[in-house]
């Protein structure tokens, strides 16, 4: 009878454990995620699926004492079986590509090139973080081979790019990280307009942020927008081959909307794909949130890192135009570097409400927008480069 | 840590330092790199 009852509340005796405690723990964070996408609007996309499956995961075991949704290696659970089709391919991360490129319209960059510099400068966090972390990583035991897939993976926040932060942590195989590492590129990402202002005021005065800067209305024909993605697919492929599945999946998606004869394609990209994949995307790495993982120190030190590289992704942008405007005649708003993060558009908006909060008449949207879409390209060069280095370091 | 440690740690941190400049360097080389493909391919369309 009692073995009855047992087996009957499992569920609830579950909760009066050690692991039923953590697991309270992780639906408090779970619905903290969901307050934040519902309540906030951060990133509600991605944020409310990971809350979601991250509550499944640390659901109670059941009577073998197995989670339901994740299963076993050989028995998988609905939740294994998504990690495994689209996460360990990195199959999500490429599909969600093809929407980006779909959606993304490079002729900003494409009518002031000179942008492109602001989407390298911006990826400066991703380095020095990387270092950071290096340097941090012993204290908490980790060395080695671990300890340069780690500070990859923790680097890679800095990319401002859920896609590519996925992609590399799970390249190097950090399974058991994929959910802070997530959490923290999409949670840093959406908090944009509250990370980037006080960096860029503290590295800017008054007098650069008034800076004015033209915009060429520059005709760009329709040649060069095809021409565009095929030849940079080509190019990334010859001098970084590790960054061309994600280079090449948003060239790709970038194509079918400049062809001009794809159009039910690619707003099927745009539109179907892209909400399919953020669901199952934002599920599966919810599901990678179990207790005993996610409850650690290692934890809060990913979390702080990627805080860390997002500021100096925005610093180093501010810098290298504060840098240029010392050999420029005609100067550059420095607060345009900031916007060579990849968080597109938001990091565009933030610097031109700034702008405009300084001069009301200052008008810098364009000239951000270049530096945001050429921040998609640094990020995932960035990304390929560094799986390519730390690959050739560990081989 | 023992010397040993150290020492591989120093090894680590210098192979760190390495990737990190590399990449900085060569995303900018890359980068560069699309930035003369653009210019080229407009010229190259205003030519016609």
């Amino acid at each position: 009878m009692l073995e009855l009852f047992k087996e009957i509340f499992i569920g609830v005796i579950y909760f009066g454990s050690a692991d039923g405690l953590r697991a309270l723990i992780m639906f408090a964070i779970a619905g903290l995620l969901i307050y934040l996408a519902i309540a906030k609007d951060y990133e509600p996309a991605l944020l409310l699926p990971i809350g979601f499956g991250a509550i499944l995961a640390n659901l109670p075991p059941t009577i073998d004492g197995v989670s339901a949704v994740l299963g076993l290696e050989h028995e998988p659970g609905f939740l294994r079986v998504l990690f495994d089709a689209g996460i360990a391919t990195e199959l999500f991360p490429i599909l969600i590509f093809i929407a980006v490129g779909a959606m993304i319209d490079f002729t900003p960059l494409l009518k002031n090139p000179f942008m492109i510099f602001f989407g390298a400068a911006a990826q400066f966090g991703i380095f020095i973080t990387f270092l950071l972390t290096l340097v941090l990583l012993p204290l908490m035991g980790i060395t080695g081979d671990e300890a340069l897939k780690m500070a990859a993976a923790v680097g890679i926040i800095g990319a401002a790019d859920g896609p590519t932060t996925i992609y590399v942590a799970n390249h190097f195989n950090l399974k058991d990280y994929m959910g802070p590492i997530s959490v923290a590129a999409y949670s840093y990402m959406s908090l944009v307009p509250i990370i980037q202002p006080p960096v860029i005021r503290a590295l800017t005065t008054r007098k650069e942020r008034l800076i004015r800067m033209d915009y060429t209305e520059e005709k760009v024909s329709r040649t060069v927008r095809i021409l565009f993605p095929i030849v940079i697919t080509v190019i990334a492929g010859v001098i970084v081959p590790m960054s061309v599945p994600l280079v090449g999946s948003l060239m790709f998606g970038n194509l079918i909307r400049e062809c001009g004869v794809l159009e039910k394609l690619s707003k099927s990209a745009q539109n179907e794909l892209s909400s399919l994949v953020t669901i199952l995307l934002g599920l599966t790495i919810g599901s990678t949130m179990v207790a005993d993982k996610f409850i650690q120190w290692e934890t809060a030190a990913i979390m702080l890192l990627g805080l860390f590289a997002f500021v100096f992704d925005t610093a180093g942008g501010v810098l290298f135009a504060k840098l240029l405007n010392l050999f420029l005649k005609k100067k550059v708003n420095p607060m345009i570097g900031a916007a060579g993060i990849s968080a597109f558009p938001m990091s565009a908006r933030v610097v031109q409400r700034m702008a405009k909060a300084e001069d009301p008449t200052n008008f810098i949207l364009m000239p951000a927008i270049s530096a945001n879409v050429a921040g998609q390209l640094g990020s995932i060069v960035a990304g390929g480069l560094v799986i390519g280095l730390i690959s050739m370091l560990i081989r | 840590m023992s010397f040993i440690e150290q020492m591989q740690q120093a090894d680590i941190l210098v192979q760190g330092g390495f990737v990190a400049l590399t990449g900085l360097i060569v995303v900018f080389l890359v980068l560069s790199l699309f930035l003369v493909t653009i210019k080229v391919m407009q010229k190259l369309d205003k030519g016609q």
